[in-house]
């Protein structure tokens, strides 16, 4: 069963949105899925480079109005 | 005359044995370095608001990415540390006794930009190592008790820093 987790970062500025995924991400074992919300201008460059750095998958990207919808999946380590 | 030959080998062959054993403890050392790959060392020299809130934001940020990140504290952030964290700290600019201050800290908690405390703990609950410079410690009067950053903190001196420095991918002066 794959874990998933959600993080609500709206209002959140950088460098709170990566803290909490770093944080959630150090908590759950690989291949668990991290759904973020986020309306930071930086989070959409953010989360990429995070995600590259972690070596997680950005499994899908949504833009709803200011806020972006970013799914990934922490790959194994 | 034999035996003496052969003992004179021995020697021979013992200190270059130990000569090749002292040359591959070097290559070892060489290899194991690339271990720390992912290190970040930043000095915090200034002890202002601002610009503390730049170093311990970067801080956070590697932390975050998976890095060991060291924080040398010096000179002014030992004093500021030493007054009471952080949040105490003037600004380096428009401070104006701290009606400046108070004026961006109003501007921040009203675009919700985090204070400069809530950062400084995540840091430290991330794991950061913070490295007391020994001299101006010395100097300020300030021991690693003092500072509230439990123990994750140290006195270091120089060399310390340079040994880390060398080995990392990422050094900042703040």
């Amino acid at each position: 069963m794959i874990s998933e987790i959600k993080l609500d970062c709206i209002g959140k500025k950088c460098p709170r949105p990566i803290i909490e995924i770093a944080k959630a991400a150090r908590k759950l074992p690989d291949g668990s899925v991290i759904s973020i919300m986020a309306d930071d201008l930086a989070f959409e460059s953010d989360v990429k480079a995070w995600a590259e750095n972690a070596k997680a998958v950005i499994i899908s990207v949504k833009k709803v109005g200011n806020t972006q919808h970013v799914k990934l999946k922490l790959s194994y380590r | 005359m034999r035996s003496v030959t052969t003992s004179r080998n021995n020697v021979d062959l013992e200190s270059r044995f130990s000569d090749l054993e002292h040359k591959l403890n070097v290559l070892r050392k060489q290899v194991d370095v690339n271990e720390d790959d992912d290190q970040v060392n930043i000095i915090c020299f200034s002890g202002e608001y601002d610009r503390l809130y730049a170093a311990l934001t970067i801080a956070a940020g590697s932390l975050a990415m998976g890095m060991d990140v060291h924080l040398f504290v010096t000179f002014w952030a030992v004093n500021t540390l030493k007054k009471g964290g952080p949040g105490k700290a003037q600004f380096s600019r428009y401070n104006l006794m701290g009606l400046g201050k108070y004026m961006i800290k109003r501007m921040m908690k009203k675009k919700g930009v985090e204070d400069i405390e809530a950062i400084y703990n995540e840091v430290l609950a991330l794991g950061v190592h913070i490295h007391l410079c020994d001299t101006t410690a010395e100097l300020f009067g300030v021991d690693c008790k003092e500072i509230n950053g439990g123990d994750n903190v140290d006195r270091c001196g120089v060399a310390t820093f340079l040994s880390h420095a060398m080995k990392s991918k990422m050094v900042l002066f703040v």
